[in-house]
């Protein structure tokens, strides 16, 4: 993407959200769209203890309408792919199919990489190891109170791109982005070795996405104002209008700065 | 344990990255403090000048003369704010203070927990945020005025089954924003590493002044020791004074809400599988692609979808025993203790008390059983009148 001068917009969506095909169609149309350069697909957790109100929400329509494990995998396989699909789940929705299983599963239907959201890397190891035997991404998640030693340990060996939590909290869209953010981005590229850096939450403005990738991040992560406007009903049309005006926030960018941004 | 936080295969810490070091910052505050005498010493003061313990170990006798064994009750009821949980909350807001925070915030079920935090904040001069799930706020309306009372902010939680569960949810969600400043204070023996193991070792004075005066009432050991769990920690309490004594029969008693065949019930051993919920590997009840069941139990205290990692862990070593009572069998221990005995218990601790009375062909003359129980059941009037069809 750098070198095509521009930075990577990640959109994410629940998966069964309102119903397991109509999250089909606004999949395929995210990844028709050309504004999108990664797919994030959330399969539902009835606990999403790190999502805000409308992940929340999302989950719970999706829950009702049936949806399940075995569905998402199927809707992933059958999506045409011109772009990367990463997966954002729970652990527990992993551990009940067996990890695995989970990740050779995530291998043959495409989907490249996983984010699992109240996984620390303590506990990842098994993850880690099945994504390494299959060649799916383990996708690291780093926060603005990780601290710079354990930021190293955590993306020796990250692969994919690493997720920057943009401010403390949950998902969820917000008016702007928090003054630290400069600071942690630029610490997670310093520790990245080279993969690419992404910030998510809170982003739901094209504003807010040049912003970030002026800071020297690679891409930006939207994702409950996507579902929000789904929620809303707002229509596929409109949605994909709204991607397409986030994705100018993405270029053209300034050249990468180095890790001392003031 | 072989890893810290671990109990065999159960526990560990499954949280989002942000509450990592907030963790780490709160296991190294209590392993810096546990030991410290002058903690321990500002810890017993409060425990006895302000909780008043020694909470009693009564005998039931006319229970015990019913049943044919002798029935002792170890009275958390009696400990101030009318259950045990006042023993994990003062231990935690005083550890808290040292680590120079300001405020706590804690999930309720039942509502005891939630007094007991808001309580600890008052006698400590901190803040106090508390998030109750709606049905619970409905159901234990009591405990939510006394909160207030204590000048705490009670939230309401208007997601999912609206209990427990989703407090719980919603207090960890809410801490990520105010780490610098607040206490994430856990009510029971769940949750992540270290909070199963700090609520245990706040809860175990139960089982040492247990283990003392049965010793001085009997001069022998119990021949069980029995506790209701939800999440667990009075059963983990109570049980951690006798877990070396391999000849006192330990007895967890979940709560089987409509019956377990009804899949109403909160009886984690009896249908969970082992499964991550809220930062815990252990027995959760769940369906087979992870998602977290709706859980009953009359009950507030016991209705959740998972148990405390050491718990799993007694049973899988079959150091300890878990069994069930159902809503019925509590409602009915709940009305007989309070007849024959003239105390009212919890109805979480009725679950208990109805155990033994379910299995009391499995004890004879002389044999002693201590009952743990956990709480009052003031709380619980207006719903056991709702079931009796009685208007009060």
């Amino acid at each position: 993407m750098r070198a095509k001068g521009e930075g990577a917009l990640i959109a994410y969506i629940t998966l069964g959200d309102p119903s397991p095909e109509e999250s089909f169609v606004l999949a395929q149309s995210l990844i028709d769209s050309g504004s999108v350069d990664v797919l994030e697909l959330g399969i539902p957790f009835s606990d999403p203890i790190a999502d805000g109100p409308v992940i929340q929400a999302a989950v719970d329509r999706a829950l009702k309408a049936g949806m399940n494990t075995d569905i998402a995998f199927d809707l992933s396989r059958r999506l045409k792919k011109s772009i990367p699909i990463v997966y954002l789940t729970y652990y527990n929705i992993v551990l009940q199919r067996g990890v695995e299983k989970f990740v050779g599963d995530c291998a043959d239907a495409g989907v490249s990489g996983i984010i699992i959201a109240d996984l620390p890397f303590e506990e990842s190891r098994d993850v880690r190891n099945s994504c390494a035997k299959y060649g799916v991404d383990y996708i690291n998640i780093v926060t603005p109170n990780t601290p710079p030693g354990r930021m190293r340990i955590i993306l020796e060996g990250a692969s994919g791109f690493v997720y920057v939590v943009s401010n403390m909290g949950v998902t969820g869209a917000r008016q702007s982005l928090s003054i630290g953010l400069r600071d942690t981005v630029s610490r997670t590229i310093e520790c990245a070795n080279g993969v690419p850096v992404a910030v998510g939450f809170g982003i739901s403005k094209p504003a807010h996405v040049s912003e970030v990738i002026g800071m020297g991040a690679d891409g930006a992560i939207v994702g409950s104002a996507i579902v929000d406007m789904a929620a809303r009903k707002a229509g596929v049309h409109a949605i994909l209008g709204y991607v397409k005006k986030l994705k100018e926030g993405t270029m053209p960018i300034a050249p990468k700065p180095g890790v001392n941004v003031s | 344990m072989a890893v810290e936080g671990r109990y065999g295969e159960y526990g560990g810490r499954y949280v989002p990255e942000m509450l990592v070091p907030a963790l780490q910052e709160v296991e190294a505050a209590y392993k810096k403090y546990r030991d410290d005498r002058s903690f321990r010493e500002e810890l017993d003061r409060y425990l006895k000048e302000y909780v008043g313990r020694p909470t009693p170990l009564t005998p039931a006798r006319n229970m015990s003369e019913k049943y044919g064994f002798k029935i002792y009750l170890k009275r958390e009821d009696q400990a101030f704010t009318g259950a045990h949980k006042i023993n994990n909350t003062m231990g935690q807001a005083l550890l808290a203070k040292r680590m120079g925070k300001t405020r706590l915030i804690a999930e309720t079920g039942a509502g005891q927990h939630g007094v007991a935090t808001a309580t600890a904040a008052r006698a400590l001069g901190m803040k106090c945020t508390i998030y109750m799930g709606e049905v619970d706020m409905e159901r234990q309306r009591m405990n939510v005025f006394r909160m207030r009372l204590l000048g705490a902010e009670v939230v309401p939680v208007r997601n999912g089954t609206r209990t427990l569960k989703d407090a719980i949810s919603e207090a960890m969600r809410a801490w990520v924003t105010c780490l610098d400043d607040t206490h994430y204070l856990f009510g029971t023996a769940y949750g992540p590493h270290p909070f199963p193991a700090i609520v245990r070792d706040f809860q175990s004075v139960i089982g040492r002044e247990a283990r003392g005066q049965i010793l001085e009432a009997e001069g022998r050991l119990p021949d069980a020791v029995v506790a209701c769990v939800g999440g667990g920690s009075n059963a983990i309490g109570i049980f951690s004074g006798f877990i070396n004594d391999k000849d006192v029969r330990l007895v967890g008693v979940e709560a089987g809400g409509c019956g377990i065949s009804s899949g109403k019930h909160a009886a984690r051993f009896q249908t969970g599988k082992k499964g991550v919920l809220h930062g815990s590997y252990t027995y959760v009840l769940q369906d087979r692609y992870g998602q977290i069941l709706d859980t009953h139990s009359v009950s507030a205290g016991l209705d959740y979808a998972a148990v405390g990692p050491e718990h799993a862990l007694l049973r899988d070593l079959g150091r300890a025993e878990y069994s069930y009572a159902t809503d019925d069998e509590a409602l009915s221990a709940f009305q007989e203790l309070g007849m024959v005995e003239g105390i009212l218990p919890a109805l979480e601790s009725s679950h208990a008390v109805a155990w033994a009375i379910k299995n009391r062909s499995d004890f004879g003359e002389g044999d002693v059983v201590i009952i743990n129980l956990s709480g009052r059941g003031d709380k619980d009037v207006e719903t056991v009148a709702r079931h009796m069809g009685v208007s009060v």
